[in-house]
């Protein structure tokens, strides 16, 4: 293993001549002069980066614009000599890239934090003048992502290993540690950075994590799994109305639609009648928001509809890009405008008072009071008999809506399973979740292949009076192309429905609900 | 990982020099590179200032279970490692063949493939067990030609040799080396091999000083002299090589 890089914070009174005579017992010092580095920490909303302890960020210095990619233990993962990109897909082809895409997705990259450094770089080097080992005289300062003031941090002396080297590399921690007062704090500064100014990345997760206990009133139960949802929403605002990237407004979408099950689902909890004023701004929500979205995954979709065609339609495609690029612009206006209206400001602060108010026990409500588990065990069991029904009754001539409708009924178990697994083994309602996302992706393929497929019918007809007439013949491939394909996932789903209604998922779901004590 | 190998039965003709340039120009494009210097002489290992000498010898380091990244060393470079030369990779013909001379090349390798983005061979120049196992384990072999009628034949041999041991898998790319365009006898096989040759790469290296100071600089050709033909030109062969070696199937 190599030894991993050191972020020492460096003791007052150090002198970079006392540190450059240290490096020089262990070899020639090649002195860099000094230069001042603007940089900026890169990750996605939900912290891909973070999460796996990376660093990616896009430095500015002397020699030019760059992107340095850490792990965890300070190795380097790639340097690339680029601006920072809004998309892993703005880079130039190449590994960095894919690797890099591979993590993102379609996620942007935001600023987290901003570094200003200053640096004076030392190399130590051996008898053939090759560098063994690195070391930097480092004074940072940080500041948040939108600006504001620079805070201050700890000046560090950071000692690089060069891979190979592992002997200097020994050597020159011990002539530095000789000259006293290396502090260790366990980070480096852009750790200290993000402490200094309270940023959490990969805080917020898509993911629903609720804290349920057992004997928890189905009332408050419920109403923290609908504040988390809410909060979800809240989380997404921003990035929705500034299209930062496409995953804001699902994100957002999905919150809608789960807090809009959960009301339809657990009825007779939260009182009937404050239920019903709220239920249709909820229905209001996911249907201004609805075009946008259809919008992103068609243009989402794009690079895939280029493939399916032969190479010499593939260009044919941009007016109908240009068409939908148009179209998402204006679909997502109209969503701001809806995020940024007074009707939409009176239900979040409502919703969130009313979830945050203390229960009332009332004639709305007969079930507020049951215990958590027994409504989910009696919900989930419920969902799951309807998706078994609905399934069984599909044949190879069930129209689309039949499909459609399984759909929701699946989407619908899938909410509850979520909401309520911190009541359950986790690793139970895992394989649960797994089981019916095999056949939630084959309905959801099939789903989209429909819409796409209609929705291509659609633009044919706008651009019919002034687009070329290869648009029109790439379209028309197209939509064979969808058709086919759909052809073949109707065929797959057969066996998608049997092995979910099968044995070993009813006797997982099951063993599930029996839970421990059981 | 993708594996290009820089490979010619003949000596002289520009394959460390291509070696070296491009690996680094693979981490300069934010690759993670690691470069394999296959020759005893080390000529490689010399341009990056480093000691060629691998502990244990090619024996050890080619034994079942271990891991070459324990003899792996930085260069001055960001993101571009190197696999040092020993004097005892003079008997890798013995440890490498026998057998599917592929294999324990293959099994040497794996370890790498999960650390590294590009994995360049530079092979001394020979026809021997080491080339066969280098040609079957690699996705491209990149081979320098010099323009002259009779290292037009050696590329011939490389092609034969690919045919005589089964490696289909390896796409040949053939490039013009220390090309001299005053030579009107350059001239007339630039102009005349690529009809024979539809694979040949279209850049051409010159004939250039600023390769030769490499030896001086102890530093690839972009560090020192950026502008010059010769960084250009290998500049301009690396995007080429990229693209075609794009999507190659990655033997893992
Ligand atoms: N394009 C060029 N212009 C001028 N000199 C070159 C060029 N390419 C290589 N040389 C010089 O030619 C000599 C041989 O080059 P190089 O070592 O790259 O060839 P090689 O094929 O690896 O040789 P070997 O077979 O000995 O390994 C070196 O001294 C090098 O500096
Ligand atoms: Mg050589």
């Amino acid at each position: 293993m190599d030894p991993i890089p050191r972020a020492f914070v460096r003791p007052d009174g150090l002198e970079p001549d006392a540190v450059v005579r240290a490096l020089e017992r262990v070899g020639p010092v090649r002195r860099s002069p000094p230069g001042v580095e603007a940089r900026v920490v890169l990750d996605t909303f939900d912290g891909r980066l973070h999460r796996r302890g990376e660093v990616l960020e896009a430095v500015s210095g002397p020699p030019g614009e760059r992107l340095a990619w850490h792990g965890p233990g300070g190795e380097p993962l790639g340097s690339l000599p680029a601006p920072a990109p809004r998309f892993a897909t703005d880079l130039p082809a190449g590994p960095f890239r894919e690797r890099l895409e591979a993590l993102t997705g379609v996620r942007a990259l935001l600023p987290v934090v901003r570094l200003e450094t200053r640096v004076e770089r030392f190399a130590v080097l051996d008898g053939e003048g090759k560098t063994v080992c690195r070391v930097g005289w480092e004074d940072h300062a940080a500041a948040a992502p939108e600006g504001g003031p620079p805070v201050p941090l700890s000046p560090r002396l950071r000692v690089v290993p060069v891979r190979g080297y592992p002997k200097p590399f020994g050597r020159v921690l011990a002539r530095l540690r000789e000259l006293g007062g290396l502090g260790d704090d366990g980070r480096d500064e852009v750790g200290e950075a993000l402490d200094a100014l309270g940023v959490r990345p990969g805080a917020y997760t898509s993911k629903v994590r609720v804290a349920l206990e057992r004997g928890l009133t189905a009332d408050e139960a419920v109403r923290r799994v609908l504040l988390h949802l809410l909060g979800a929403m809240e989380a997404n605002v921003p990035g929705t109305r500034g299209a930062w990237d496409t995953e804001f407004l699902h994100d957002f979408r999905v919150a809608v639609r789960r807090t809009r099950a959960a009301l339809g689902q657990l009825r007779g909890v939260l009182p009937a009648d404050e239920v019903a004023r709220y239920r249709p701004e909820f229905a209001w929500l996911g249907q201004v928001t609805g075009p946008a979205r259809d919008l992103d995954v068609y243009r989402l979709g794009l690079p895939g509809f280029r493939a399916a065609l032969p190479p010499d339609l593939r260009d044919a495609l941009e007016p109908f890009d240009r068409l939908l690029a148009d179209r998402q612009a204006a679909a997502y206006r109209e969503v701001d405008r809806a995020l940024g209206s007074r009707r939409f400001q009176r239900l979040v602060t409502g919703w969130r008072a009313f979830l945050e108010a203390p229960a009332e026990p009332g004639p709305g409500a007969p079930r507020a009071g049951t215990a958590v588990e027994d409504l989910a065990r009696r919900r989930i069991v419920k969902a799951h008999r309807r998706v078994l029904r609905e399934g069984a009754a599909i044949g190879p001539d069930s129209p689309a809506d039949a499909f459609h409708e399984l759909r929701k009924s699946c989407k619908k178990l899938r909410y509850l399973l979520e909401f309520f697994q911190g009541l359950f083994d986790p690793g139970g309602v895992g394989r649960l979740v797994k089981d019916l996302k095999g056949l939630q992706d084959n309905l959801g393929a099939f789903q989209d292949l429909e819409v796409q497929a209609t929705a291509l019918v659609g633009f044919a007809d706008a651009l019919a009076g002034d687009g070329p007439a290869r648009t029109q013949l790439a379209l028309g491939v197209l939509v064979e192309h969808l058709r086919r394909r759909q052809a073949e996932v109707r065929d797959a789903f057969g066996r998608r429905f049997d092995r979910f209604a099968g044995r070993v998922t009813r006797k997982r779901l099951e063993a599930v609900l029996r839970g421990p004590e059981g | 990982m993708r594996i290009l190998a820089t490979y010619n039965g003949k000596g002289g003709v520009g394959k460390t020099a291509a070696a070296v340039n491009l690996a680094y120009l693979s981490a300069l494009r934010g690759g993670r590179t690691l470069l394999w210097d296959l020759d005893p002489q080390g000529a490689a290992t010399y341009y990056f200032r480093i000691r060629a000498r691998v502990k244990g010898g090619a024996k050890k380091l080619l034994k079942k279970g271990a891991d070459p990244a324990a003899w792996v060393r930085g260069t001055d470079y960001p993101g571009l490692d190197l696999l040092p030369a020993d004097f005892s990779y003079r008997h890798l013909d013995l440890l490498l063949g026998g057998g599917d001379p592929g294999r324990r090349l293959r099994r040497s390798i794996g370890p790498l493939a999960p650390r590294y983005d590009d994995l360049f061979l530079d092979c001394p120049p020979s026809v021997s067990a080491v080339s066969e196992a280098v040609l079957r384990v690699a996705d491209a072999l990149l081979v320098p030609v010099i323009p002259t009628t009779l290292s037009v034949r050696t590329l011939d041999q490389v092609l034969d040799l690919r045919a005589a041991c089964g490696a289909h898998g390896v796409s040949v790319l053939p490039f013009f080396s220390m090309v001299d365009r005053r030579k009107k006898l350059h001239r007339e096989i630039l102009a005349d091999l690529p009809r024979r040759m539809p694979d040949m790469l279209r850049t051409w290296i010159p004939y250039a000083s600023a390769v030769e100071r490499m030896g001086v600089y102890r530093e690839p050709v972009h560090r020192f002299a950026p502008r010059s033909r010769a960084a250009v030109a290998f500049g301009a062969l690396w995007a080429e090589v990229a693209e075609r070696t794009e999507g190659d199937p990655p033997g893992d």
